[in-house]
């Protein structure tokens, strides 16, 4: 099973987007793919199509026995476990992903973690294999922050992989292009693309949908394509 | 039948009474009926309202007309379908024709022979298999043969070697005497094959076997076909001259004999150019790119430059920005622009870009005078060159360079030149991407040939050359006005090699008009004999003997004038001045000259089928020959006469004319044709029986010419150019986001400067003078431009680009005119040359020629052309036609 990160930089990067677009795209090749939800929001569910009236996920229960309850799965085939109304502690979200790990998967499974963005991911109980994504926007702030990030990663032996990638990018600003541009060539672990800033990944969601359904034609929907298609050969290495 | 109504209707009843004594009385009501249906209501006249019911009572007894009438409205549509309608209106015409169909139909089309049709298949292809089992035998032999003698000659292994060049590569051709004594052999047998008299039997079959391997070849596909071809070709060829030299020169009739020796010089001119052609495009070279190494502390210093003199900035623009996006190191390249009209706004334009702006005092020696004083500014090692209207592609760079660091002799690397917009042959012929242009033979072909024999000349632009090497021959040639082929003449005899990588780099704009277009050949074929006068490559040391042949044939290739316009006049020699310029009895003739242009044709449209269909090489030359006659004639007695007049590009015709002024060759020329035509139909009739075959022979001829002049005098007639800018095809990915932000994948379908073409299934979402954001991509960069919509049909939508700033227009260029594989399919579209199929093209261009010089005649002339148009017309329609057939799966 490989177990991928999603983390925003920063609060409000769209993260619980990209891991909802992700996942769908990944399902597209029928695999098994499934999203946890470890952010209190607890919005994941939104995503696939969850009312916000069902509230109870993982964190309402004691055991990852009686968690095991709170699997859905949505109209694409992706399972996905809601975070619930009760506040977790950093305890039990570790407990949480390792017991993910005893989940009875193929190799081929995918599970995505929607992390929080305001807790520092060298928490986790983090191994060679995973894949962290570190989500990152085209402005002034979010480059701060990755330099922040590169000298915590540099001073901690980093076994993980880990890498940033640009969400709600719009090549129409200047600052963006510049900035996209100079991390190209100058920033380590940088995926070499980006995921366009559209609408319908709004509206999307306003359809309690992803984006891959509500418009297969858009460029955002290729961008998700082509973070699937990067993290399957990241995940063979 | 009442009293009263006899007394109102007299004639009604009258009849009534004289018909009730013949007819029943259903009958009666019957005709009369239809009598007043066809005097009143269809405004038939008396006669015929009157006997149309008994004609159709009469046709009755024959056929069931209730059941039939429909079919039998079809059937006379389908077998009668030039009838014009209303029938009635046209009655009289109408019978005529109608008689005439008939007879027509009785006698001239039969039943489908489907029985028939599939004997003659089935022995086509029985034939066709027996021929290509044998060949396929033979070439079994030819693989076991070549094995066999690799086996004895070669002491290394190298088994990735065809038996052909194992052959031609083993160590027995060392020794010279071997050579000598193989080529004295087949010097000898073609000796004996081509000089043998033959009787006019035995010239018959040997041509007929000779056309029939030719026609089964046809199918065989691979080289040694076209080397039995090329052979079989050269053999008939020389066999026709030597008979022409020896047998048909009348020596008794001093008019006879100077046409004769006229057409006969003409002939050998035209074997000369046929034998050097095949000798230079026998074996393609197809060189490959070279990779270069991966260390680019390697790599050399470049300069690029691009001379311009009087081409506006909007020409010039996407050409340095391009060359400023080429893939190399940023350190190692320069851009500079030369610019020999001292414009303030280029130097503006260099400066704000980042390339160099070079002017200098004067304007001597044009181009290369421009390039050799650039050349004193700048030190890159090699420099390449770009004509202002040329936008090189990013890999450009790539491609040449590694062949200069394999082989330190190379001096030069030529790509072709392509064009993007029509030239004016395809612009006033309408054919642009439907046949290959005129420039495509040259670079498609010939230069890849020129290669093989390492010949490759210096074409003025798209080109690396080596520094070093200028300097040595003191720089660019400005003795003759084609100073680049000179220039790379001097090269070569100064020992360095020259290479041509058939992979269209860049790509820019065709001659304007047909008066630019020969004004730029006029340039080049003056050069060419300017070169021969001054710098004869048959003479003079530092060139191998295939490197002169291939100069040579360059140059006779700009010698056609003069043989051209005999061959378009030739035949009427003896139309009017009964002279036989070919001394032979008619049959011959025919047995000689017919068979062996076929076999000749044959070969040149296998050979060149691909760049360039057969006949349309008539038609340019025709169009060319009496341009270029007196320039090269002048060049080659007196070289230093002439100026270098420079191609205008870059103009807008705004409107559809016909350019009477350069077309009045051909109409002379035409004229004299068809009045020899109709001499010659006088001479039919009225002249010497005996005369007749070769009389026909003649015409047949003349008309061959009148269509190949019909053809040039279409392209005479300028289309009118609706854009200014040009656009390129293009087929690759982008994307939009549109105002309410959202994002749509398409497909940019076309490009020009300043505006897109693009393909989506959502067009809906977007109305005319929306504002769109096209995003597009170079690499991993993505860069967007506002654009508006200009128009939409159907699925595809119109964008505009204006006011980009220059950081955005060099990105504009990055991604759309810079594309590596920008020009890659310009050769990917032309099917495989077929003669009959291209002279029917030829034929059809002819007639819109001749409906051209009617449509634009002066107006004094038109009423007379309106009448007998009309007249053409109307006798056309009394013409049987072949019935409408449908088919099954209709």
């Amino acid at each position: 099973m490989q177990r991928i990160f999603i983390k925003g930089i920063k609060g409000g990067i769209g993260s619980t987007s990209v891991v909802a677009n992700l996942a769908c795209v990944l399902k597209k090749s029928d695999v098994d793919v499934v999203a946890i939800d470890l952010d209190v929001k607890s919005d994941l569910g939104l995503h696939f199509g969850l009312k916000w009236t069902a509230t109870k996920g993982w964190s309402n229960e004691s055991t990852f026995d009686d968690a095991l309850l709170h699997f859905r799965k949505d109209s694409d085939g992706v399972l996905f476990l809601p975070h619930g109304d009760n506040e977790a502690t950093l305890d039990e979200i570790i407990a949480t992903i390792n017991n993910c790990k005893k989940l009875d998967y193929k190799e081929s499974a995918w599970i995505i973690f929607d992390c929080p963005s305001h807790i520092n991911i060298s928490h986790y109980p983090l191994e060679e294999n995973d894949i962290v994504i570190e989500l990152v926007t085209c402005d002034a702030i979010c480059h701060s922050l990755i330099y922040k990030r590169l000298q915590t990663l540099k001073s901690v032996e980093s076994s993980w992989k880990h890498f940033f990638v640009v969400n709600r990018y719009n090549a129409a600003s200047v600052l963006e292009f510049d900035l996209f541009s100079l991390w190209q060539s100058t920033l380590p672990f940088m995926a070499p693309f980006f995921i366009n800033s559209d609408e319908v990944i709004k509206e999307a969601t306003a359809n309690r949908n992803v984006a891959l359904n509500c418009a297969p034609y858009s460029v955002a929907n290729d961008d998700f394509e082509t973070l699937a298609g990067w993290l399957v050969s990241k995940a063979a290495n | 039948m009442s009293f009263t109504l006899f007394y109102k209707r007299p004639i009604h009843s009258t009849l009534y009474i004289l018909l009730s004594m013949l007819f029943t009385d259903k009958l009666v009501r019957y005709i009369l009926f239809k009598f007043h249906s066809y005097f009143n209501q269809h405004k038939v006249n008396v006669i015929e309202a009157f006997l149309m019911p008994f004609i159709t009572l009469f046709g009755s007894l024959f056929v069931n007309i209730k059941k039939n009438k429909e079919n039998f409205e079809l059937a006379l549509y389908n077998y009668y379908p030039h009838l014009r309608l209303p029938y009635r209106t046209y009655i009289y015409s109408n019978i005529i024709r109608f008689v005439i169909q008939s007879i027509f139909l009785l006698f001239a089309v039969h039943k489908p022979r489907k029985k028939s049709v599939s004997i003659k298949k089935h022995a086509v292809n029985y034939f066709y298999d027996g021929v290509s089992y044998s060949l396929r035998q033979l070439r079994w032999y030819d693989l076991k043969l070549g094995r066999l003698i690799r086996r004895l000659f070669s002491k290394n292994n190298k088994p990735k070697k065809s038996a052909f060049k194992t052959m031609a590569d083993a160590r027995i051709w060392q020794n010279k005497l071997i050579k000598y004594i193989v080529v004295a052999l087949i010097l000898f047998l073609l000796a004996i094959f081509v000089t043998i008299p033959f009787s006019l039997e035995a010239q018959a079959v040997f041509i007929s076997f000779i056309l029939l391997v030719a026609y089964a070849l046809k199918r065989v596909k691979g080289h040694m076909a076209t080397i039995v071809m090329i052979t079989l070709s050269v053999t008939t060829s020389s066999r026709y001259l030597w008979w022409r030299y020896t047998e048909t020169l009348n020596w008794d009739d001093p008019l006879a004999l100077t046409l004769g020796a006229g057409l006969l010089l003409a002939e050998t001119y035209a074997w000369m150019v046929l034998i050097l052609g095949f000798f230079q495009t026998i074996n393609p070279l197809e060189r490959k790119p070279v990779m270069l190494p991966k260390n680019t502390d390697l790599w050399p210093t470049v300069d690029i430059y691009i001379p311009t003199y009087n081409e506006p900035l909007s020409v010039v623009r996407p050409t340095t920005l391009a060359a400023l996006s080429i893939d190399w190191p940023a350190d190692k390249l320069k851009v500079y622009i030369l610019d020999d009209g001292k414009r303030p706004e280029f130097g503006e334009f260099a400066k704000q870009v980042g390339a160099g702006y070079l002017t200098r005092p004067d304007n001597n020696h044009a181009k290369a005078g421009n390039m050799n004083s650039a050349m004193r500014y700048t030190d890159g090692d090699y420099i390449a060159i770009f004509d202002c209207d040329h936008v090189p592609a990013r890999s450009f760079l790539q491609m040449t360079m590694g062949q200069f660091l394999k082989d330190s002799k190379v001096c030069l690397v030529q790509t072709p030149h392509h064009f993007f917009s029509a030239d004016p042959f395809e612009r006033n012929l309408n054919n642009h991407s439907q046949i290959p242009n005129e420039n495509m033979l040259f670079y498609g072909l010939i230069q890849d040939g020129n290669d093989m024999w390492d010949a490759t000349f210096f074409c003025g632009s798209c080109a690396v050359l080596k520094r070093e090497a200028l300097d040595e021959i003191g720089g660019f040639a400005f003795e003759t006005v084609t100073e680049d082929a000179h220039t790379a003449l001097r090269m070569q005899r100064a020992g360095y090699k020259t290479a041509y990588i058939n992979i269209p780099q860049a790509a820019g704009l065709a001659t304007d008009s047909l008066s630019a277009h020969i004004g730029q050949r006029i340039r080049w074929a003056r050069g060419m004999a300017q070169i021969f006068r001054l710098d004869n490559p048959l003479l003079g040391k530092g060139l191998n003997i295939p490197q002169r042949l291939c100069y040579l044939n360059a140059m006779l290739h700009f010698l056609s004038g003069i043989p051209r316009i005999v061959f378009l006049t030739a035949p009427l020699a003896l139309i009017y001045f009964n002279a036989y310029i070919i001394y032979a009895p008619f049959l011959a003739i025919f047995i000689y000259v017919v068979p062996t242009l076929i076999q000749i044709k044959a070969t040149n449209s296998r050979i060149q089928g691909k760049y360039r269909y057969s006949f349309w090489g008539e038609v340019y030359e025709s169009v060319l020959a009496w341009y270029i006659l007196k320039p090269t004639t002048v060049a080659l007695f007196n070289p230093n006469k002439g100026k270098f007049n420079v191609t205008e590009k870059g103009g807008l015709n705004d409107k559809e004319h016909y350019d009477w002024g350069i077309s009045k060759p051909y109409l002379v020329l035409l004229a004299i044709n068809l009045v020899g035509m109709l001499v010659g139909i006088l001479r039919l009739f009225f002249g010497d029986p005996t005369q007749v075959g070769v009389l026909l022979i003649s015409m047949g001829w003349a008309l061959y010419n009148i269509i190949i002049l019909g053809a040039a005098v279409a392209v005479a007639a300028e289309a009118r150019q609706v854009r200014h800018s040009h656009r390129i095809k293009a087929n690759f990915p982008a994307g939009v986001r549109l105002a309410n932000g959202h994002t749509l994948k398409v497909k940019i379908t076309d490009y020009s400067d300043n505006g897109v073409g693009i393909e989506t299934d959502h067009a809906h979402a977007c109305r005319v003078n929306d504002k769109i954001e096209l995003l597009m991509s170079r690499g991993n960069k993505q860069f967007s431009f506002t654009t508006h919509v200009c128009n939409t049909r159907g699925n595809q939508i119109g964008l505009t680009i204006k006011d980009l700033s220059l950081e955005k227009q060099r990105a504009f260029i990055q991604c759309t005119f810079s594309r590596a594989d920008a020009w890659l399919d310009w050769q990917n579209n032309f099917r495989h040359d077929r003669p009959s199929y291209s002279f029917k093209e030829v034929q059809k261009t002819s007639l819109r020629g001749f409906s051209n010089l009617l449509f634009h005649a002066p107006r004094v002339l038109q009423p007379i052309i309106q009448f007998m148009t009309n007249l053409v017309v109307y006798v056309n329609s009394f013409t049987p036609k072949r019935p409408i057939v449908h088919n099954n799966y209709d």
